[in-house]
């Protein structure tokens, strides 16, 4: 079953043709970084849009909160490298990589910072910056940057992006890490379509960021994380 | 558009019918020490859901169905990814890695001899690769492993894919190509939940275990088929062991029989095997159908 004969090869002559579109996933244009501007693409379209690239239109958009400030009093950035994307070929499940190709990424810092800033859609009132104290429905928010990585998954661009955030609020601290997922048709494997990806992890993490934000915010204590803990919960 | 396309398909076709490429004795007799550089371009393990394969009917709307639905299911599998990334956040697969080609490379009877290893996070870009691979007309030899790390979806099994090459004298083409893959159960996952916290109790000791291991497996396999192909036939032959065998491999969340697999030899609790392609294996040696 492993053996590729003239036929399988022939076989695989064909879907390479057909893969064409996938074989270009890996077509990146690793030679200058790539540009990690934010941008809210899924929002500014329909919610039939938004739901094709893989966001939930009631997330994209959703008000969570009114006279709310985030003050954003810094970001991190402590991936363990730069590069935020790599496409690999191969043949076959069974197959080692065939091809290889990495992109690096420029400003995770600038590219968090637009993140942050968009969640004036769901009703905060963000600010960058330091505060002394926060007052009610403030918070003062510190995020790193840990993980941002997308890559190629068959006709699909997969992407993780975590974020870990310390709150201050009047209540106290809160640590939280968030763990977002973007998911999109590859269509031609080009350095923004990573990007796209790349915003939509950012999104899937943001948005669980901004629920909790709003919920210290209004003064309350931040639910269990999702985790190994809730699994056990959840088992028993 | 179609020339493009041909030319595609036809480089393709040579790469399955050449993956791998032993060296010639020629070439062999010139190896001396080998700089090695170890691609592992992944930050966390990449979980992707599998495509239903409606695409293999021809046409762009099958695939675009593929595409739809495998988006699906990564998205069904998001819970279960933002459960285990994190935990997994501080694992190092690079340094892990090193561990393991530091060892070899202090160990005397290894029969590769490594100038240099180095870890990289991501495949050189096209200009630096060539010119790497042309400053092998003086010695040493260089050798690139392109390495990928897998945890099946239901966590039960530890998987890592590596091609390498290896150029000489300055030659474009490599002079020595072959795939290795290691496999691992990861021991205590009776179930998905049992299987989480095997990984990531102890700072994933289990895994950065595993990880470990596998370099040093594939390292091994390697240099064991450049030093003399013939050389891990023979000793399975010396001992005794049944030259052809079968076993399973899992792939995502399936267990497929592999079979004509000619054994090249036991590690520990381990077996080495290679396929017709020649694709070296290192299994569990349960994993026996």
């Amino acid at each position: 079953m492993t053996h590729l004969s003239p036929l399988r090869c022939s076989h695989t002559l064909l879907m390479a043709a057909l893969c064409a579109v996938s074989f270009s996933s890996w077509a990146l244009s690793p030679e200058e970084p790539l540009a990690m501007r934010y941008e809210q693409a899924a929002l500014s379209q329909s919610p039939s849009a938004a739901q094709q690239q893989g966001v939930s239109p009631r997330s994209a958009s959703e008000r969570l909160t009114s006279n709310c400030t985030l003050h954003v009093t810094r970001i991190d950035d402590r991936r363990a490298s730069p590069y935020v994307a790599n496409a690999t070929f191969s043949l076959s499940m069974l197959g080692t990589p065939l091809g290889m190709q990495s992109l690096r990424g420029d400003d995770g810092r600038g590219w968090a910072a637009g993140g942050l800033n968009a969640l004036s859609r769901h009703g905060f009132r963000v600010q960058t910056g330091d505060v002394a104290t926060p007052a009610p429905r403030q918070a003062a928010l510190e995020v790193t940057l840990r993980l941002a990585h997308a890559w190629n998954a068959g006709y699909s661009l997969v992407s993780n992006v975590v974020l870990q955030a310390r709150y201050t609020t009047q209540g106290g601290d809160a640590q939280r890490q968030y763990n977002g997922v973007g998911t999109r048709t590859n269509w031609s494997g080009s350095n923004s379509e990573y990007l796209t990806v790349l915003n939509l992890g950012l999104d899937d993490a943001l948005a669980d960021l901004a629920r909790d934000a709003a919920m210290l915010c209004a003064g309350q204590p931040l639910p269990p994380q999702p985790g190994l803990d809730a699994l056990s919960a959840a088992a028993k | 558009m179609m020339r493009w396309l041909l030319a595609l398909s036809a480089l393709l076709l040579g790469a399955c019918a050449q993956m791998h490429r032993p060296l010639a004795p020629e070439s062999r007799a010139r190896l001396g020490d080998v700089d090695l550089q170890v691609v592992v371009a992944q930050e966390n393990f990449q979980f992707s859901a599998q495509a239903p394969g409606v695409a293999a009917a021809g046409g762009l709307i099958p695939a675009l169905i593929d595409a739809s639905i495998q988006q699906s299911r990564q998205k069904e599998m998001a819970g279960q990814i933002k459960a285990i990334v994190g935990a997994l956040l501080d694992i190092d697969f690079r340094k892990e890695a090193a561990v393991s080609v530091d060892e070899l490379q202090r160990d005397g009877a290894f029969p590769l001899k490594l100038r240099s290893a180095r870890m990289v996070p991501a495949a050189l870009p096209q200009r630096e690769h060539a010119a790497r691979i042309a400053a092998t007309s003086t010695p040493p030899a260089y050798m690139a492993l392109w390495m990928q790390y897998e945890l099946s979806p239901d966590l039960s099994v530890f998987t890592t894919r590596t091609t390498a090459q290896l150029w000489q004298d300055g030659a474009t083409e490599p002079s020595y190509r072959s795939g290795v893959l290691y496999q691992a159960r990861i021991k205590g996952a009776s179930d998905r939940l049992a299987a989480m916290r095997a990984i990531t109790e102890s700072q994933g000791a289990l895994l950065r275990g595993l990880m470990q291991e596998s370099m040093r497996e594939t390292l091994q396999l390697v240099a064991f088929d450049l030093a003399a192909p013939a050389a891990t036939a023979s000793s399975a032959a010396a001992s005794g062991t049944p030259q052809k065998t079968t076993a399973k491999l899992k792939m995502l969340d399936a267990w497929a029989p592999m079979r004509d697999l000619t054994v090249l030899g036991t590690s520990g609790a381990r077996q080495r095997l290679r396929t017709a392609d020649g694709l070296m294996l290192s299994l569990d040696l349960e994993a026996r159908p």
